[in-house]
C-alpha cells in the first residue's frame, strides 16, 4: 500500500516536472543597467510582478544566474489590447574577475532588484600612505 | 531607476477608450506598448509594468469621465497619461491596486440603460 502511494506520488513528481520544463514556460531576459563606481557595480534589473519568494539569485562560477517567476495574476478575462506578460524572466550575466561574486548584496523592490557587487580587495583603489 | 522609454515622455496615452471598444480591437497606436486591456462579463482591467515605483509615487484620478494617471518624478514633471473612458465605465466603481510594479485599475462596465421610457404626449 505505501509502495503504491509512493508511486502515485513519483508519478506526481514526474507531471510537475514536465509541467515547470524551460520549454512550457514563456521566458524573457528582462531589461537591466550595470553602473560601474570605485568600489564595484551595481546592477538594476527590471522584474515587474515578481515577488522576492518568486526569485532565485545565484553566483554559478563566474556567472550571475537569475531565475524569476511573475506572479500568476487573477483571471480577469480576456487580452484584448496589448501583449501576454512573460510568465517567467531568466537572466546569466558574466561577472569580471575583478568582482567579487561571494560578497554582492540583492534587494527587490517595487518590480525591480538591485545587485551590488563589490570590488575583490586586490581590485579596490588603495590609498598609500606616505610614511 | 529604469524607466522604459515610453515611460520617459509625456505622450497621450489610448486618443480614445470608448472607440477602442467599438472597434474589432486593432492594434492601437501611441498607447504605452505595456498596455494590457483584459476584459471579462463586468468589467475592464487595464495593466501597466510600472517597475521601481512605488504607490506614493503615483497618482490616478478619475475626473469628467477621464482617467489620469500621472507618475510623480523627483522633477514633479513626470509623464502623465490620459484615457477618456467615455460612458461605458461606471467611474465610481473603479479601484487600483499596486504590487511589485504592475498597476492594475480596474473599469467596472456601466449597466447600459436599455429600459424603455415611454413619454406621454400631452
Amino acid at each position: 500500500m505505501k509502495h503504491e502511494s509512493n508511486n502515485s506520488q513519483a508519478v506526481a513528481d514526474r507531471k510537475n516536472e514536465v509541467a515547470e520544463a524551460p520549454n512550457t514556460v514563456r521566458h524573457a531576459e528582462p531589461s537591466w543597467e550595470a553602473r560601474k563606481h570605485e568600489k564595484g557595480v551595481d546592477v538594476e534589473v527590471s522584474l515587474p510582478g515578481v515577488r522576492k519568494d518568486d526569485l532565485t539569485l545565484e553566483v554559478v562560477g563566474s556567472h550571475l544566474r537569475l531565475e524569476a517567476r511573475r506572479v500568476a495574476a487573477p483571471d480577469r478575462g480576456q487580452l484584448i489590447h496589448g501583449e501576454p506578460v512573460p510568465e517567467a524572466y531568466r537572466l546569466k550575466l558574466r561577472l569580471g574577475e575583478t568582482l567579487d561574486g561571494d560578497a554582492l548584496e540583492a534587494h527587490l523592490a517595487d518590480g525591480v532588484l538591485r545587485v551590488s557587487i563589490p570590488l575583490v580587495q586586490s581590485a579596490r583603489p588603495r590609498r598609500i600612505e606616505i610614511a | 531607476m529604469i524607466l522604459p522609454q515610453y515611460l520617459r515622455n509625456t505622450s497621450p496615452w489610448l486618443s480614445d477608450f470608448s472607440r477602442l471598444f467599438d472597434q474589432t480591437f486593432h492594434r492601437l497606436q501611441g498607447g504605452p506598448q505595456d498596455l494590457r486591456i483584459l476584459e471579462s462579463d463586468d468589467d475592464w482591467t487595464l495593466e501597466l509594468d510600472l517597475p521601481g515605483l512605488a504607490k506614493d509615487e503615483l497618482d490616478l484620478e478619475v475626473k469628467n469621465d477621464v482617467l489620469r494617471l500621472r507618475m510623480k518624478a523627483d522633477d514633479e514633471n513626470g509623464p502623465t497619461y490620459t484615457l477618456p473612458l467615455g460612458k461605458r465605465v461606471d467611474t465610481t466603481g473603479i479601484e487600483a491596486g499596486l504590487d511589485a510594479g504592475v498597476l492594475s485599475v480596474k473599469l467596472p462596465k456601466a449597466v447600459a440603460n436599455t429600459e424603455t421610457k415611454r413619454i406621454d404626449i400631452r
